[in-house]
C-alpha cells in the first residue's frame, strides 16, 4: 500500500510542478496578485507532496519492505537503523527523489522571500522556471527511476547497502551537496527571469543571499566528501580528482565567482551580463555533474547508475534548461553599461579573480571530459588524473590567491593611489613568515614557499580590515563574511601545501612487537586480532604510537569484510591533533606473522577541513546579516 | 552578437560529445601487445611441474587463455572452450595460463569440468600475467605460428564472439 | 644489563633480516609517488596505491621490485605502458593528441584575459 501511495503523491507533485509553471506564464490569470497567490499555494502543495513521498520511502526502508525494488537493492534487515535512513538516498532513485525534494524546499523558501515580493514579475517568472525544472526531474523519476517500483515476488532479504556508504559522514554528505547543487537553481531562475522580464540588474540583489546559501551547502558538501574519502577509503588521500569530485568542484568555482560578481552588479550596476552568464553556467554545471554521476559515462567510485536511457534523459534536461537559458541570454542580454574601469579598482580586481575562477572551472572541465572526447574520436583511451590536475590548477590559482589579497585593499570605482604602499608591508610580513615557516619545517621546494606565502598572504589580508578600522567593522555586512571567507581559504591552502610537501608515507611490513619509524614517531604493532561487528567481520591491529620514547596513543586500524560484499574495506586508525595526523591502515597478511602496514604522517592536514568550516561560518553570517538588512530596507 | 553566442556554441559542442559518449560503451582496453610477439617467460606446467619457456610453446596458430578457478567468467566460457578443443575442423590448440590460483583447486576444476588445454602453465604470482597486460580473467589471445599476438578478447569467450572475431583471423593466418 | 643488550642485538638482527625486502627512505618516496600515478584497471578510478584489488597488489609488488632493481621512473612507466597502454598512467603523455590538454591552462588564461580586457574597457 505504501509504495502505491508514494506513487500517487509523486504524480501529484508532478502535476503541481506543471501547474506552477503554467500559472507563472499566465495561463490561468493575467493579474499578478492572482498568479502570486496561486503559485504560493501550489508551491507549498508540491513541497508537501514530496515530503510525504520521501517519508513513505523512508517508512518502506524502516519496515524492510523488500517488495519495493529500490529497498531490496539498497537495504537489508541487518542494516543498523541510521543506515536504513541513509540508504533512502544511497542509490540512484532515492537520491533523485532527494534532489527534487530539496529543489521544492528551495522553491518554497524563495516564495517566502519578502524582499522579492517588491518585484512581482521577477518573482513569478523565477518560481515558474523552478516549477519547470522540478517538472522535468519529476518526469525523469517517474519515467526511468521510480523508487516505488514493486519487486514481485518479494525477496526475503535485501541486497544491503554498499559498505562504503555505511558511514556517518556519508549520511549527511549527499543531502548537503545536493542542497548546494540544487540551490544554484535559484540564482539561475532569477537571472533567466530577469532576462525575460525587467531585464535590468535588480535580480542581483535578490540572488545574492541565495547564492551565498547554496555556496555554503556546496562548500560543506565538498568538504564532507573529502573528509569521508580521507578516513573511509582507507589510504589517507583527501582529494582524488575523481570525475564526481570534479563535478562538484566546477559549480563551486563558478558559485564562488558568482557570489563576488553579484556584489559588483548590485553595488555598481555593472557586469550584469557576466553575472547572468555565471548564474546560468553554475547551474548548468551542477546539471552536468548530475549527468556525469548518473549516466556512468565516466567510470568512477560513485556512479551507481549506468543506464543509457537515464543518461539520455538527464542530457535532454541539461540541453533544454541550459540551452534555452543560453539562447535567451544571447538574444536578450543588453550591452554592458559602458564605463571605463580603473585597472586597480575593486571591481576590476574582482572581475580578474572571477576570470581566474572561471579558468579553474574550465580546466577541470577539460581534464574531466578530455578522455571521453579522445575516445570518441577513436584516438585511444587515456587517463587524466591527479598528476595532471595538481599541476595545471596552479596556473590560475597562484595569480588568483595573490590578487585576492590586493583586492581587499582596493577601493571601489578608483585606482587607490597608494595601493603599493598599503600592500607591501603585508607582502613583506607574509614573505618573512613564509621563510620562517620553511626554515622550521625544512626547505622543500620553491613551490612550497610560494604556497605557504600565498596562504599567509591571504590570511593576513583577510585579517587586515580588523586592524585598519578597528571600531567601524559593523558598517558593512560584507566585511566579516569576507574576512572569514578569505581567512578560511588561506588556512585551507596552508593545510594543502604543508601536508603535500612535508607529509610522509611509509609502507612497511611489521611483526608483533616490532616498531616502525615515520618522521619523529614510532609505531609499534602490539596485537593482531579478530572482532565481530553488527554486519561485518573485522581483522584489527593494535598499534602503539610514541614520540621520542613518550607514549602518545594506541590506535586500532581494521580491515572489514561485510556480509554483503567480498571486497575487504579498510578502516584506518587515525591519531590527530591540530598540527598533524597520524594515519595507519592495515594491509595484507604477508605470512610468517608479518603484516604490511600503511603509515602516514600528515602535518597540518586538519586545516584542509578547518578552512572550509571558517568559510562556511562567513557565508552563514552573510546570509543572516543580508536577510536582516534587506528586511530593514522594506 | 557572435561573442554573445560563444557560450551557447561551446555548450552545444560539449553536449554533442556527451551525447556520443553515452553510446560509446566500449569498456575494454585496447592492448598495446597486438602485433607484437608474446612476452618471454619461464613457467611451470600445472600438471607435470616441468618448466617451459615462451619459445617452447609457440609454433602454430593457437589461443592463449588466461583463467582461474576464482573467476566467474571463466566458468561461463569453460564449456565452450572444451567444445572448441574437440572441434577437429578448426583444430586450434588452446594454451592455458592459470593465473594466481591454487594448484589443487585448478587440477580439480580440470578434472571435473574437462580439460580443453593442450598445456596449462601456472602463474601463481601473476608476474607473467602483468607481462601479458592481463587485468581481468578471463582473457584470450590469438597467437600465430611465430608467436605474434593478433587479437585479444577480454571477458568470457563464446561461439558467437569466436566466429565473429577470431575465426576469420585464423583463416588469414593459416 | 648484558642480557638485555644481547637480546637487543638479536632483535636488531632479526629486524634487519626482515626489513631487507623493504625500500630505503628515498626509494620509499619514489615508490609512493609512483604507485599513485598508476591506475588500477579493475577498480573504478583508483590508483594502485589506493586499492585492495589483487591486480593492484601485484602491480605494487612489481613496481617495488623494479625500484629495488635500480630501474628509473621512466623505465618503470615504459614497462607499464608497453603492457597496458596509456590508460594505466594518470598523467597523460605529452603527444599530439594531448597537445590541447597540456596547453589548456595557457589557452584558457589568455582567452579569459582577452575577455577581461574587453569587459574592462
Amino acid at each position: 500500500m505504501i509504495p502505491e501511495l508514494g506513487q500517487v503523491f509523486l504524480v501529484a507533485a508532478l502535476a503541481s510542478a506543471l501547474l506552477q509553471f503554467l500559472g507563472g506564464i499566465g495561463l490561468f490569470s493575467r493579474k499578478n496578485e492572482n498568479i502570486e497567490a496561486f503559485i504560493e499555494r501550489i508551491t507549498m502543495f508540491q513541497t508537501f507532496s514530496l515530503l510525504i513521498c520521501f517519508g513513505l520511502l523512508t517508512t518502506a526502508f524502516l519496515q524492510d519492505d523488500f517488495s519495493v525494488l529500490y529497498v531490496a537493492s539498497n537495504s537489508n534487515t541487518a542494516l543498523p537503523f541510521a543506515y536504513k535512513i541513509a540508504a533512502v538516498w544511497g542509490g540512484h532513485e532515492g537520491s533523485l527523489l532527494l534532489w527534487v525534494l530539496i529543489l521544492s524546499i528551495w522553491t518554497f523558501l524563495l516564495s517566502k522571500d519578502r524582499a522579492l515580493k517588491s518585484s512581482p514579475d521577477l518573482r513569478i517568472q523565477s518560481l515558474s522556471i523552478l516549477g519547470l525544472i522540478s517538472f522535468g526531474f519529476l518526469l525523469f523519476i517517474l519515467y526511468t527511476s521510480n523508487p516505488f517500483e514493486r519487486l514481485l515476488p518479494s525477496p526475503i532479504q535485501g541486497r544491503g547497502l554498499n559498505p562504503l556508504l555505511q558511514d556517518p559522514a556519508l549520511v549527511i554528505h549527499p543531502p548537503t551537496l545536493y542542497a548546494g547543487y540544487v540551490g544554484l537553481a535559484v540564482p539561475f531562475s532569477l537571472a533567466v527571469s530577469s532576462l525575460l522580464t525587467v531585464n535590468n540588474h535588480q535580480w542581483a540583489m535578490h540572488a545574492r543571499t541565495w547564492t551565498v546559501l547554496s555556496w555554503v551547502f556546496l562548500t560543506g558538501g565538498i568538504a564532507l566528501g573529502s573528509w569521508w574519502a580521507y578516513y573511509e577509503l582507507g589510504w589517507g588521500g583527501w582529494w582524488f580528482w575523481d570525475p564526481v569530485e570534479n563535478a562538484s568542484l566546477m559549480p563551486w568555482f563558478l558559485a564562488t565567482a558568482l557570489m563576488h560578481s553579484l556584489i559588483v552588479t548590485e553595488k555598481r550596476g555593472i557586469f550584469n551580463g557576466f553575472s547572468t552568464l555565471l548564474a546560468i553556467t553554475a547551474f548548468s554545471l551542477s546539471l552536468l555533474g548530475t549527468f556525469l554521476v548518473r549516466s556512468g559515462v565516466l567510470i568512477s567510485v560513485h556512479s551507481f547508475a549506468s543506464d543509457p536511457q537515464r543518461g539520455l534523459f538527464i542530457l535532454g534536461l541539461l540541453a533544454f534548461f541550459s540551452g534555452s537559458a543560453l539562447i535567451i541570454y544571447s538574444i536578450k542580454q543588453k550591452k554592458n553599461k559602458q564605463e571605463k574601469l580603473h585597472p586597480l579598482s575593486r571591481e576590476s580586481l574582482l572581475l580578474l579573480n572571477n576570470v581566474f575562477l572561471c579558468a579553474s572551472a574550465g580546466l577541470v572541465l577539460i581534464g574531466t571530459v578530455y578522455p571521453l572526447i579522445l575516445e570518441m574520436l577513436d584516438l585511444g583511451k587515456i587517463s587524466v588524473g591527479p598528476p595532471y590536475f595538481n599541476f595545471v590548477i596552479l596556473f590560475p590559482f597562484i595569480p588568483l590567491l595573490f590578487s585576492i589579497g590586493v583586492a581587499v585593499f582596493s577601493n571601489w570605482s578608483n585606482d587607490s593611489k597608494n595601493l603599493i604602499n598599503k600592500v607591501s608591508p603585508i607582502i613583506l610580513i607574509a614573505l618573512m613568515l613564509g621563510f620562517a615557516f620553511t626554515f622550521i619545517y625544512g626547505w622543500d621546494s620553491l613551490l612550497t614557499l610560494i604556497g605557504v606565502f600565498l596562504a599567509l598572504w591571504t590570511i593576513l589580508t583577510g585579517i587586515s580590515p580588523l586592524i585598519k578600522n578597528r571600531y567601524s567593522i559593523n558598517k558593512s555586512t560584507n566585511i566579516i563574511p569576507m574576512m572569514l571567507g578569505h581567512i578560511g581559504l588561506g588556512i585551507m591552502i596552508l593545510g594543502i601545501t604543508v601536508t603535500s610537501s612535508y607529509g610522509i608515507t611509509f609502507d612497511d611490513s611489521m611483526n608483533i612487537e616490532q616498531t616502525s619509524t615515520v618522521g619523529d614517531y614510532e609505531f609499534k604493532l602490539t596485537e593482531i586480532g579478530k572482532r565481530n561487528g553488527p554486519n561485518y567481520l573485522a581483522q584489527y591491529a593494535s598499534i602503539e604510537i610514541s614520540k621520542d620514547g613518550q607514549y602518545v596513543e594506541t590506535v586500532y586500524p581494521e580491515k572489514r569484510v561485510y556480509d554483503t560484499s567480498s571486497m575487504p574495506m579498510t578502516e584506518a586508525g587515525i591519531e590527530a591533533n591540530l598540527f598533524r595526523d597520524l594515519f595507519i591502515a592495515v594491509g595484507e597478511d604477508i605470512g610468517g606473522g608479518s603484516w604490511s602496514m600503511h603509515l602516514q604522517y600528515k602535518p597540518l592536514l586538519r586545516l584542509i577541513w578547518y578552512g572550509p568550516i571558517i568559510m562556511i561560518l562567513g557565508g552563514l553570517i552573510r546570509v543572516f546579516l543580508g536577510k536582516k538588512q534587506t528586511e530593514r530596507h522594506q | 552578437m557572435i561573442r554573445r553566442l560563444l557560450p551557447l556554441f561551446i555548450f552545444l559542442l560539449l553536449l554533442g560529445f556527451l551525447f556520443q559518449s553515452l553510446y560509446n560503451k566500449d569498456t575494454e582496453l585496447p592492448s598495446p601487445l597486438i602485433g607484437k610477439p608474446i612476452p618471454a617467460f619461464n613457467l611451470k606446467n600445472l600438471i607435470t611441474e616441468e618448466e617451459h619457456s615462451s619459445h617452447e610453446i609457440i609454433g602454430e596458430v593457437s589461443l592463449i587463455n588466461v583463467w582461474a578457478t576464482w573467476c566467474v567468467g571463466c566458468e561461463m566460457e569453460h564449456e565452450f572452450l572444451v567444445d572448441l578443443s574437440q572441434d577437429k575442423r578448426i583444430d586450434l590448440p588452446i594454451i592455458g595460463l592459470n593465473w594466481k590460483d591454487d594448484d589443487r583447486l585448478a587440477k580439480l576444476w580440470l578434472k571435473q569440468l574437462g580439460d580443453p588445454y593442450s598445456i596449462v602453465l601456472k602463474d601463481p604470482k601473476g608476474k607473467a600475467a602483468i607481462d601479458f597486460g592481463v587485468y581481468g580473467a578471463p582473457e584470450t589471445f590469438l597467437v600465430d605460428s611465430s608467436g605474434i599476438i593478433h587479437f585479444k578478447h577480454i571477458g568470457p569467450l563464446n561461439r558467437e564472439i569466436f566466429e565473429r572475431d577470431i575465426l576469420p583471423l585464423i583463416g588469414e593466418l593459416n | 644489563m648484558i642480557k638485555k643488550s644481547v637480546i637487543c642485538f638479536f632483535v636488531l638482527i632479526c629486524f634487519s633480516a626482515i626489513k631487507a625486502n623493504e625500500l630505503n627512505s628515498n626509494d620509499q618516496i619514489r615508490y609512493q609517488s609512483l604507485i599513485q600515478e598508476v591506475r588500477c584497471l579493475v577498480c573504478q578510478n583508483q590508483s594502485v596505491a589506493e586499492s585492495n584489488a589483487e591486480l593492484a597488489k601485484d602491480l605494487r609488488r612489481e613496481i617495488k621490485l623494479q625500484i629495488q632493481d635500480g630501474k628509473s621512473n621512466s623505465e618503470i612507466k615504459k614497462y607499464l605502458l608497453d603492457r597496458y597502454g596509456e590508460f594505466i598512467l594518470y598523467e597523460p603523455a605529452f603527444t599530439q593528441k594531448t597537445l590541447f590538454l597540456w596547453f589548456s591552462p595557457i589557452i584558457l588564461l589568455l582567452m579569459f584575459y582577452g575577455w577581461f580586457r574587453k569587459i574592462g574597457n
